[in-house]
This record gives C-alpha cells, sequence and structure tokens, in this order.
C-alpha cells in the first residue's frame, strides 16, 4: 500500500474514532489502540496511553454538547464518577491479567450479550 | 437507589482500569440495570472517563508514553468530527440510539476476538 494511501486511512481512523466518540460517548478506545498499533510501530502501552490521551481531548466537545443538550441527573454522574475513580484504581492494580486470555474472552462475551440485550 | 451509580462506577472503573474499555461495559450497565436513558448513560460514561483521565494522563506523560503525533492528529480530527457527530444525534431518539449502540457492541466483540486471534498466531 501506498504511503499516501496508508497517511489517508491514518487521518481517515482519526475521523472515525471522533464520530465515534460524537455519537455513542464511549467505545472510540477500543477502535483507537488497534488503529494506532497498525499505522505505527507502537508497544501496546504507548498505544494504551496515547490513546487515553485522545479519548479524554476528544471527550471535551462530545461532553459539552450533550450537557446543554438533554437532561441529566448531575448527582448520579457524580456518584458514578467516584465510583469510576476508584475502580480505576482497583482495575489498574489487577493490569497484569490485562493479556489473559480467559479474561478477554469473558469480556467479549459480556461485549455481545449485552449488544443482543439492547438491542431486544 | 443512588448507591447503585456508585456501585456500577467501581465496576465500570475496574474494567477500564484494565484496560478493557470501560465505557463499553459501563454504558450497558447502566441501561439494563438502572434503567438510565440511553444519551444520559452516554454522557455518564464519557463524563467519568474524562475525569479520571485527568488522573491517569498526567502519569504518562510523566513516564513519556504518549506518542506525540498520532495525539495531535486524531485529537484535532477527532474533535471536530466528534462535535459534528454529538450535534447530529442529539434529535436522535434515545432507543433507536440504544439499538445502534447494541449493534456496535456486537461489532466490537467481533472486532476484538479477531484481535485477539491475530495476537495468539502471532505468539506461535
Amino acid at each position: 500500500m501506498g504511503s499516501k494511501a496508508k497517511l489517508l486511512l491514518f487521518f481517515l481512523s482519526s475521523v472515525l474514532v471522533g464520530i465515534i466518540n460524537g455519537i455513542f460517548g464511549g467505545g472510540g478506545g477500543m477502535l483507537c489502540v488497534p488503529l494506532l498499533k497498525m499505522f505505527l510501530k507502537i508497544d501496546d502501552k504507548q498505544a494504551h496511553a496515547t490513546t487515553v490521551f485522545i479519548m479524554a481531548i476528544i471527550s471535551i466537545p462530545t461532553i459539552i454538547v450533550y450537557i446543554t443538550t438533554l437532561s441529566f441527573s448531575l448527582i448520579n454522574a457524580i456518584l458514578l464518577t467516584i465510583g469510576v475513580l476508584f475502580g480505576g484504581l482497583i482495575g489498574s492494580k489487577l493490569l497484569k491479567t490485562l493479556n489473559n486470555k480467559t479474561i478477554n474472552i469473558i469480556f467479549i462475551l459480556i461485549m455481545f450479550i449485552s449488544g443482543i440485550k439492547m438491542i431486544f | 437507589m443512588q448507591i447503585l451509580f456508585l456501585i456500577l462506577g467501581l465496576v465500570g472503573g475496574i474494567a477500564g482500569g484494565m484496560g478493557l474499555g470501560g465505557g463499553t461495559i459501563l454504558i450497558p450497565l447502566l441501561s439494563i440495570f438502572l434503567g438510565v436513558a440511553q444519551k444520559e448513560a452516554q454522557l455518564f460514561n464519557v463524563f467519568s472517563f474524562v475525569i479520571m483521565a485527568v488522573f491517569v494522563v498526567s502519569i504518562y506523560i510523566k513516564n513519556k508514553l504518549i506518542n506525540v503525533f498520532p495525539a495531535l492528529v486524531f485529537s484535532v480530527f477527532g474533535s471536530v468530527f466528534a462535535t459534528i457527530s454529538a450535534l447530529l444525534v442529539k434529535n436522535l431518539q434515545n432507543n433507536i440510539l440504544k439499538v445502534c449502540f447494541g449493534i456496535f457492541l456486537i461489532i466490537l466483540a467481533v472486532i476484538q476476538l479477531f484481535v485477539l486471534i491475530v495476537k495468539k498466531n502471532q505468539n506461535n
């Protein structure tokens, strides 16, 4: 594949990740990590770190648009965020299990079942 | 009832902290178990993520783990199109968006499976 085509696909990937974030408010990271690893020769850690940074930045306009266009419970948002902060702390301690194939397969199953449940 | 948001946040946070992509189970958890409307669930997810990301990214920067070129490109283009897309779904009905999200989850699951298989073949 020509380098110009590759560069174009690189930019299109950034567009896709942005669109996913704007429409769904999540899940963009799961596309961003493999995309970054595909286009650049970087390891898992860098791809993950760079993705988190990207997601954080592009989530800001998403949040602004969502906050100004829909009604929501601020208290619930704060409670959830507190839970997420503590959960993230715990989760990072369990990071060693990240490459555990079993955990990944379980997670894939959860996503699949959740997807079905949300459709029907 | 409200403590459930704390608990679900914990679960989602643990998944996210492990690098599994917390948002992809947090939104279904909120929607399925607490009956939160789709757009509100999405807002909760993206909001809590950014708050947590502030802490995590500061560590990444300190450890020089962030690749500047893709970070810049993706942040700029991503922000523009995130804005446009968020405005586009502004008037989309919650139940339609919910179904779309469900389809998206299934697609993600398939992609993750594919990535896993590729990884396994690389190790052999």
